[in-house]
């Protein structure tokens, strides 16, 4: 009964904001306009409510689960193991099932990957770089400055009932995303980045959760290995070169990474920064090489955009429509 | 590289092949650890999502045969059991796995070895050591991802150009997927550091 309430209060309140966000300027006498405020805010508290119950659910059940990963034509397919031992110390296993055998394992705040064809090596961190953005295993409010959390109503994912939640960029500058959660458990079950025009672009969806009281054995092995060495990060002590200027950047985002370092393949030297809106991230190169100076274009998920002026070039990369990446790039000045 | 050397090596980016004696033959030929390294990369940015106006051309048949790609694991082992098969013997494996390891995703460990990019299909076996000393990560579950790409259907381009920009926009990708990597380092130690003060960072 109550869910069933809730479903409709958030259809109006959704269906309200939608309106409101398309038709900025429009006024909205009939409604009353404090009226439907109060409805927005609502919405927004819930979807912030619901966000931070899919990051509990993801930080602290144990759970057992396959997923797929689907991007263009492509579809990867994983296991993904998730749990906490008795001294409370986190551990997780992401193991791909197609193609190339990848294993990511956590421990607490160490997570090492471990590829076929290459050496492992471990990371200090507190989320797996993989296809779940590390954005959704923290709280909300790392991303509440550029985004909103909208409760959409609801649809049944994996035969359960779920809560569709929509991210919602403050700007029309990047992509939105659609998150389908357990309605009893909070649990991610299904995610969607969607373009601006609604363009599905990447979708993660579950397809088997087992959550248990205990942690799965198969973990508990894991707490066992000696993992591999963690790297070092020596790109991180060298300084930019130069003072370069980015004279635009989209609104949330900001610094967390600046340094100097050459580019892997090519060796190219570039002075790098690193912006973050707490959910996508983009990268932006500066360089005074010429071997750099190519008006590059490549427009998919992660996109990129290079644009050489007189005596350097700028090169950014990121999950960002390309023409956002356009204005980043001939935003710079030395 | 021989056309039958070129189709295994595609089959096994796409999983057709498996067991480790084929993986094996197929890395041995170092200029082959250098193709394979570039058909990686390549998958970044010839996956289907693209659209118009991308530097590449996706053949027909090479897009066929990515839709073709086998969509289900049957039967997956046990991920602890392939885990430790894999780490018997240590972290610090034979030279000769080094090397592939180093060929194919540049990834070394904490600044043992360095690498130094090369131009074209052959990568020396015993690397000159460069400037650009360090280690490498490997990208995950994002642009960089093995695709069938068939050498043979290049387009009627300046085919240096297209290598040169491709080359290019791999080592960009590879670097944003590298970086993005090591930034949730850093969070994860700005995270720490009120509750640890004691702890030295390793």
């Amino acid at each position: 009964m109550h869910g069933y309430r809730y479903l409709l209060a958030c259809a109006v309140t959704a269906s309200s904001l939608i309106c409101s966000s398309a038709l900025a300027a429009a006024p909205q006498e009939e409604l009353g306009a404090t009226e439907l405020r109060a409805g927005e805010q609502r919405a927004l508290v819930e979807g912030e409510r619901w966000f931070n119950l899919m990051q509990k659910a993801l930080t602290e059940y144990n759970f057992n689960a396959s997923l797929v990963h689907v991007q263009g034509q492509r579809i990867e397919m994983f296991r993904w193991l998730h749990g906490h031992t008795n001294e409370n110390e986190e551990l997780e296993l992401l193991h791909s099932l197609n193609g190339p055998e990848i294993h990511i394992i956590r421990r607490g705040q160490t997570v090492s990957y471990f590829h076929s064809m290459s050496s492992p090596y471990s990371i200090r961190a507190n989320t797996m770089f993989g296809p779940i953005p590390t954005a959704f295993f923290r709280d909300f409010s790392n991303i509440a400055e550029a985004y909103n959390a909208v409760p959409m109503g609801g649809a049944r994912i994996m035969d359960r009932t779920t809560v569709h939640v929509r991210l919602i960029p403050k700007e029309q500058d990047r992509y939105g995303y659609s998150l389908w959660l357990d309605r009893e458990s909070g649990m991610l079950l299904r995610m969607l980045t969607v373009s601006q025009e609604g363009e599905p672009l990447e979708q993660v969806q579950l397809t088997a959760l087992e959550v248990t009281t205990e942690l799965n054995s198969e973990l508990e092995q894991v707490n066992e290995l000696n993992l591999p060495p963690v790297v070092d990060d020596v790109h991180r002590s060298v300084d930019v070169r130069h003072d370069w200027q980015t004279n635009y950047i989209p609104r949330g985002f900001k610094l967390i990474r600046g340094n100097h370092h050459r580019l892997p393949i090519t060796g190219i030297a570039a002075d790098y920064y690193l912006y973050s809106d707490g959910l996508t991230r983009v990268s932006v190169y500066v360089s005074e090489d010429p071997e750099a100076s190519a008006n590059l274009r490549y427009n998919g998920l992660e996109s990129l955009y290079s644009h050489s002026f007189a005596d350097y070039s700028v090169t950014v990369v990121g999950r960002l429509p390309i023409a956002t990446l356009q204005r980043i790039a001939t935003s710079v000045r030395r | 590289m021989t056309e039958h050397q070129k189709e295994q090596l595609s089959a096994l980016l796409d999983g057709h092949i498996d067991g480790d004696e084929a993986m094996h033959e197929l890395v041995e030929n170092a200029s082959q650890r250098e193709r394979w390294f570039r058909y990686q990369l390549t998958g970044a940015v010839i996956r289907g999502e693209a659209t118009s106006g991308q530097p590449f051309d996706i053949s027909a048949a090479v897009a066929a045969q990515i839709a073709a790609e086998p969509k289900h694991a049957v039967a997956p082992k046990s991920s602890w059991q392939a885990l430790q098969q894999w780490l018997q013997g240590g972290w610090f494996r034979p030279a000769a796995n080094v090397a592939v390891a180093a060929g194919v995703a540049i990834v070394t460990i904490v600044g043992i070895q360095s690498y130094q990019p090369v131009d074209d299909g052959i990568v020396a076996p015993e690397v000159a050591p460069s400037a650009n000393t360090g280690f490498e990560t490997r990208p995950l579950g994002g642009v960089i991802n093995p695709v069938s790409f068939n050498m043979t259907s290049s387009p009627a381009v300046d085919q240096q150009e297209v290598d040169q920009e491709r080359r290019l926009l791999q080592s960009f990708f590879f670097d944003h997927q590298q970086q993005l990597q090591l930034s949730e380092q850093v969070e994860a130690e700005v995270d720490t550091k009120p509750e640890l003060p004691e702890q030295e960072i390793e």
